[in-house]
């Protein structure tokens, strides 16, 4: 499924059955390429952070998790952390290990069962989630292709 | 094919990890006064306002050049400090190839070198030079065969001389060229 698609759906805590809040981004990891986690939008001010392994099932209405004490406050990550909100794709450029620029990140085509990055969609191209190498606060580096 | 830009051209580019992380921008190139290649970049931190960096990027640390970014493999691809970019004690005075004569060995002076000419890439490399000839003419000539470099000229081929671009889209032409008439006549002795 489309990322974009994705964003807005609620997320309920299994426990409660309540809402904890809404996908509002995700972060992105390479090798392989997968969602890492997800950006909740939550009431009150901030964001917080839902590691992909967290979640429970990623359904087409909601996004399900065992109990809202797995959600983390995004303040409480590093930028090493996968989580992390540096590793976002969407509006970045995509850079190619050889410096060459190949559009912007518009939208991430993932498995929603696995978390699996299908594809990475740019403005110019789609570009498969096995070329990607790296997500960063600046560019996603994806291989040269021959 | 390869992909050729004038070495100036790579100042102000970014300098980015695989990771994504932007970890500066190329603030000026260092040429190798003995080879006449580039030995390293030095950096400046990003932004507007940010100053220089004192960490050089040796030619040799880049993973990939092209058009829009600079390459490297992570942030320890960087020197811990800039004295690569000085002159060492071993180096003979000048350090800069730009503004020294490209000479042929049969002795016609070509032009003064405003510019050096890199092939993009993996394995980046200067392909040829910018001149500035006797009637202020702009050309580009490429490099192949034996070079000799030293602080006052650089020394190609004769052969050097027939080969010309006017500009980067034709450069790989005339660089093709340039090689196949050196494989067709190689150097006695």
């Amino acid at each position: 499924m489309l990322f974009s698609s994705a964003q807005g759906t609620a997320v309920m805590d299994l426990t409660t059955a309540e809402t904890i809040g809404t996908v509002s981004a995700c972060t992105v990891t390479p090798t392989p390429a997968r969602v890492a986690g997800l950006r909740l939008r939550t009431r009150g001010r901030g964001h917080h952070t839902l590691d992909w392994k967290d979640v429970r099932s990623f359904g087409p209405d909601a996004v399900a998790v065992e109990e809202a004490g797995r959600i983390r406050d995004e303040k409480d990550i590093g930028p090493g952390d996968p989580a992390h909100a540096a590793h976002d794709p969407l509006g970045k450029p995509v850079l190619t290990e050889t410096g060459l620029c190949k559009g912007t990140v518009v939208d991430v085509e993932f498995d929603a069962r696995s978390g699996r990055v299908v594809h990475l969609l740019t403005t110019e191209q789609r570009i498969p989630g096995g070329e990607l190498l790296g997500v960063g606060g600046y560019a996603v580096v994806v291989t040269a292709r021959p | 094919m390869t992909v050729y830009m004038r070495a100036s051209e790579i100042i102000k580019k970014p300098v980015v990890t695989l990771a994504g992380e932007a970890i500066g921008q190329v603030k000026d190139l260092v040429f190798d006064s003995s080879t006449g290649s580039i030995r390293c970049f030095t950096l400046a931190g990003r932004g507007l306002l940010a100053g220089p960096l004192h960490r050089a990027l040796l030619w040799d640390n880049v993973h990939g050049l092209g058009p829009d970014a600079v390459m490297v493999r992570a942030d320890s691809a960087l020197e811990e400090d800039d004295t690569a970019a000085r002159p060492g004690d071993g180096d003979r005075t000048g350090g800069d190839v730009l503004g020294v004569a490209l000479t042929t060995c049969g002795g016609r002076r070509l032009g003064d070198i405003t510019d050096a000419v890199v092939a993009m890439g993996r394995a980046p490399v200067v392909a040829g030079y910018e001149i500035s000839t006797a009637e202020q003419r702009r050309v580009l000539l490429p490099v192949a065969g034996p070079v000799t470099v030293s602080d006052e000229r650089v020394l190609v081929p004769d052969e050097t001389a027939r080969y010309e671009a006017a500009d980067l889209g034709t450069f790989e032409e005339a660089a093709e060229n340039l090689r196949g008439s050196l494989r067709r006549a190689p150097k006695e002795g």
